[in-house]
């Protein structure tokens, strides 16, 4: 309360505050790189002409139209706590491409060198000294995956790893079987969408008792002005096997908004485990909310076979605004599904995120830790759903949704929707809402710190629950990234 | 005009001849042209998505007629004490026999029916219908545009009245399905303070619809103690909408009883708009059979150092299936606001269903907000305690269950009234179709 506030500690929360809010977007930068891209705007024709381009058979045209059909019906939706003038559909590049010499690179000596040193600026380790990383990479620029490593060393052991449009070549007999079967092209609009125009993506697939030997990693990046990205990502671990895969994002600095609609589907089989990683950082505007991407994204994941596994980690950071609801379908029996989040909304950032929990198989188990951060004008809403079904004997979920304010201009916000159909199942919630109270900054500062590292440090010790949950690299990263996107925002 | 609204059609031809003054009249014709463009929420609509209205198109609405019924003496019975003023409505409209007659009414209270208050001074009420917007959903549109009578309660600054105020709504036998529309107003001055009940009961083989609106307005440092009991029959589903405003250093306290047997929901609106303010909520669904029993929340900080307290219970058996839908918004005025909600359910049946939905809209920094929700079937633990002292299963889970909806009841001070809640609730625990 204002009262209790000493002088010396408003104007160094004050200073923190301006500080945190001015911190700048390092990925900012544009690659100059001829692109290879098509006319703005939505047609079937734009949906045949991306097939074409990517010489799709017809089955997969066919989805994509049928899909570009069913999302002419449907209205865009409304229930988010985002607003955003309504998007001009006809005025976005739904294909863009890296020109590439006649055939494509064949290895990542002959990926334009301009590109790699783009990943390079990123810390993207695209190169041989990945080896020491020891992470496997797709990395997606604009609409088309430009080079995966690693690749030979996953054959071996029988992991099929690349982009989306390999796969379709090389493998669709698997593509076709799962393409749509999590996410149906008619979920929900922008997932109609993305099945209409997607350009490529990444495809995993782990055979029966495999444990992939190393992380997998996409690097997503939109570099391209007006365009749009729409990947798709498809993974499947088969019965017995394993994958950890770590998905990143950037954009250059813009200031109109760019359109990010991606689909992720999971499959998980028989005492199957994925674990999925996110840390966004899409470009989230300025200090006055002027650009950013919008990042619509659906992303589910099916466990499929009794004992599997599926974990959902995020840290978001970025984009102007985020809708994104990663969820299980807990369909076999004792099967356990996990989603841990830290949103982070700074400026004049919106996110509206959470997950979707159902419970279907007998004894299923689900984890729900949500952390949201907001700051500046900022406005953070967790939304989420946990089904009990019927026959879904046994089964618990446990849910946690924290929010941290800093700042008396932002918002946090929690709609966890809760059904449960049967009364053996045992369900909790709690949320909390607070801010860093001046008892705390005084804490640290009576003990020398100063009022920024007291502030980095309550809010590492918020999200620890979550960081925690993500491989090394990543957490070091997401750390990172926390640190910068709130640089200066505590009051 | 299409289906939905259709059973409510005669409304509209039957405004005219109601009379009453012509802003009235005006309020009363723009809510049925909003009702018929919006018509009877479906769960397509956001707010009414787990909760179904039962069919009403079936039946052959009348608006209620002026009757003296008699069976309905022996229903508010329970209700009538020396020291309480009741105000007594049959089928929509106020009973004078069963009502308290006016000599005992204690000093400093203005209580009327509406449908006389609207003859005589219609002015005052006025001002409650002035902000009427579209924003309040089809069944407000629909009581604005049919309510014919409800009680009109108004407490002077400063007067503490010591006597309970009781409003007691029956619905009757009758030939034909009765559509009672119930609109009440209550305003309490400065300094100001009531205890007061609304039930809602009716003879079981009445058959209907009860669309039941209370608004109330509470001036600085006044106190409102409520007691709500839901108990409507089978045959006549209950929608009852409470709205409230609270003014600086107000206390607002409710007590809900939803007991069923019918279908029920409950919207309870609150605006803590005067500093300090405060709201202490509670509730407690029961239902069984193929009941549905919602209670939708919706409190509102505006202003520096408000607190609000919910605490929400509920029990569902059978097919039933509970909601409980519960919003605490606080605006980027409302500095130093302190709010907490607590929602816990039992499932005491395979097919039964509980959804819960405890929201938070937060737009400051300086609060302290909080939610839990549980639900769960009866402690396996406990259970075995009990049986392990030689208690069947039956009257254990009885006991449990009763445990279980005490904390709710147990928040009414009053000791005269506790007792008549918990014998109006005693039927319906026992007949929790509880299958061990």
């Amino acid at each position: 309360m204002a009262e209790t506030t000493t002088p010396t500690a408003m104007s160094a929360s004050n200073r923190l505050l301006a500080d945190l809010t001015s911190a700048e977007y390092a990925a900012g930068f544009v690659t100059d790189i001829d692109s290879d891209a098509i006319p703005a705007g939505l047609s079937e024709d734009i949906v045949r002409i991306i097939s074409a381009k990517k010489d799709e058979p017809a089955w997969l045209l066919e989805f994509r139209l049928k899909a570009f059909r069913h999302w002419q019906t449907m209205p865009a939706p409304q229930w988010a706590r985002v607003h955003y003038p309504a998007i001009d559909f006809q005025s976005i590049v739904y294909y863009s491409a890296p020109k590439r010499k006649l055939d494509g690179p064949k290895s990542l000596a002959d990926v334009d060198p301009k590109l790699l040193e783009t990943y390079e600026k990123l810390g993207v380790p695209l190169h041989e000294r990945a080896a020491l990383a020891g992470v496997a990479v797709d990395a997606v620029f604009d609409s088309v995956s430009v080079a995966t490593t690693f690749r030979d060393k996953l054959h071996e052991v029988g992991v099929i790893f690349g982009s989306f449009s390999e796969a379709v070549r090389e493998h669709p007999e698997l593509v076709k079987k799962y393409l749509g079967s999590v996410v149906p092209y008619s979920d929900n609009f922008y997932a109609a969408l993305n099945s209409a125009v997607f350009s490529d993506g990444s495809f995993c697939y782990i055979p029966k008792g495999v444990k992939c030997p190393m992380e997998l990693s996409t690097y997503f990046r939109i570099n391209a002005k007006n365009t749009g990205q729409f990947e798709r990502t498809l993974i499947i671990a088969d019965d017995d096997s394993a994958v950890s895969y770590l998905e990143g994002c950037t954009a250059p600095m813009r200031d109109e908004n760019q359109l990010h609609a991606a689909v992720v589907e999971l499959v998980a089989h028989e005492n199957a485990r994925i674990k999925y990683s996110t840390v966004q950082n899409w470009y989230p505007g300025d200090k006055d909310g002027k650009g950013g991407i919008y990042n619509f994204v659906t992303k589910r994941g099916a466990c499929r076979g009794n004992k599997s596994k599926i974990s959902w980690t995020q840290v978001e950071t970025g984009s102007a605004i985020t809708w994104k609801y990663p969820s299980c379908i807990l369909q076999g029996d004792d099967s356990v599904g996990e989603f841990y989040s830290v949103a982070l909304a700074n400026n004049y950032q919106q996110a509206d995120t959470g997950t979707k929990m159902i419970h279907i198989g007998k004894n299923t188990r689900s984890t729900i830790v949500s952390k949201g951060i907001s700051a500046g004008h900022g406005q953070n809403t967790y939304r989420g759903l946990v089904k009990i079904g019927k026959n879904a004997e046994g089964a618990r979920n446990y849910s946690q949704c924290d929010s941290l304010l800093l700042g008396s201009n932002c918002g946090a916000h929690t709609f966890p929707y809760i059904d449960v159909q049967n009364p053996s199942a045992q369900m909790e919630h709690e949320a909390t809402t607070s801010k860093i109270s001046d008892d705390q900054i005084f804490y640290f500062q009576s003990r020398g710190l100063s009022a920024e590292d007291a502030v980095s440090m309550i809010v590492n010790g918020f999200c620890k629950e979550v960081i925690k949950e993500l491989p090394m690299e990543f957490a070091v990263e997401a750390q990172k990234l926390l640190g910068l996107s709130l640089e200066g925002s505590v009051g | 005009m299409t289906g939905p609204s259709a059973p409510f059609s005669e409304i509209a031809s039957a405004v005219p001849s109601w009379g009453g003054p012509s802003w009235l009249s005006d309020a009363r014709k723009s809510a049925v042209a909003r009702f018929v463009s919006a018509g009877l929420p479906t769960t397509r609509i956001e707010a009414w998505r787990t909760t179904p209205l039962p069919d009403l198109g079936k039946m052959a609405y009348a608006p209620g007629s002026a009757s003296t019924a008699n069976q309905a003496g022996a229903l508010v019975k329970p209700f009538m004490a020396s020291d309480v003023v009741t105000l007594v409505f049959v089928d929509g409209f106020h009973s004078e026999t069963l009502s308290s007659s006016v000599a005992t009414w204690p000093k400093g209270v203005r209580l009327a029916p509406m449908s006389r208050q609207l003859v005589v001074s219609p002015e005052d009420l006025q001002p409650w219908f002035a902000d009427m917007g579209a924003t309040d959903g089809a069944l407000h549109d629909l009581n604005t545009a049919a309510f014919r009578d409800g009680a009109w309660v108004v407490v002077d600054d400063g007067v503490q009245v010591q006597m309970e105020v009781r409003v007691v709504l029956v619905s009757t036998s009758t030939d034909q399905p009765v559509a009672q529309h119930v609109r009440s107003l209550v305003q309490l001055g400065r300094g100001a303070s009531l205890r007061m009940m609304v039930a809602v009961i009716g003879a079981r083989e009445a058959r209907g619809f009860t669309n039941s609106h209370t608004t109330i307005t509470m001036a600085e440092r006044s106190r409102l103690d409520l007691v709500r009991v839901h108990e409507s029959p089978p045959g006549v589903p209950h929608f009852d909408a409470l709205s409230a405003t609270l003014g600086a250093h107000s206390v607002l306290g409710d007590t809900v009883l939803q007991t069923g047997p019918s279908w029920t929901r409950s919207e309870i609106d609150i605006v803590l708009n005067g500093e300090r303010a405060t709201a202490d909520l509670g509730g407690v669904f029961i239902a069984r059979g193929t009941q549905v029993s919602d209670i939708h929340t919706l409190l509102s900080h505006q202003a520096p150092g408000v607190i609000s307290r919910q605490n929400y219970r509920g029990l569902a058996a059978d097919e039933a299936r509970g909601v409980f839908h519960g919003q605490i918004k606080v605006e980027s005025e409302a500095r130093g606001t302190d709010a907490t909600q607590n929602n816990k359910n039992m499932l005491l049946s395979k097919r039964a269903s509980v959804h819960s939905t405890p929201a938070l809209e937060i737009l400051t920094d300086d609060v302290k907000c909080k939610h839990g929700s549980a639900t769960g079937q009866i402690d396996q633990a406990q259970l075995f305690y009990l049986r392990s002292r030689g208690i069947d299963s039956v009257d254990a889970i009885r006991i449990l269950t009763r445990a279980f909806a005490s904390e709710i009841v147990s928040r009414l001070s009053d000791e005269s009234t506790r007792r008549l809640i918990e014998a109006q609730i005693a039927p319906s625990l026992e007949q929790l179709g509880v299958a061990a």
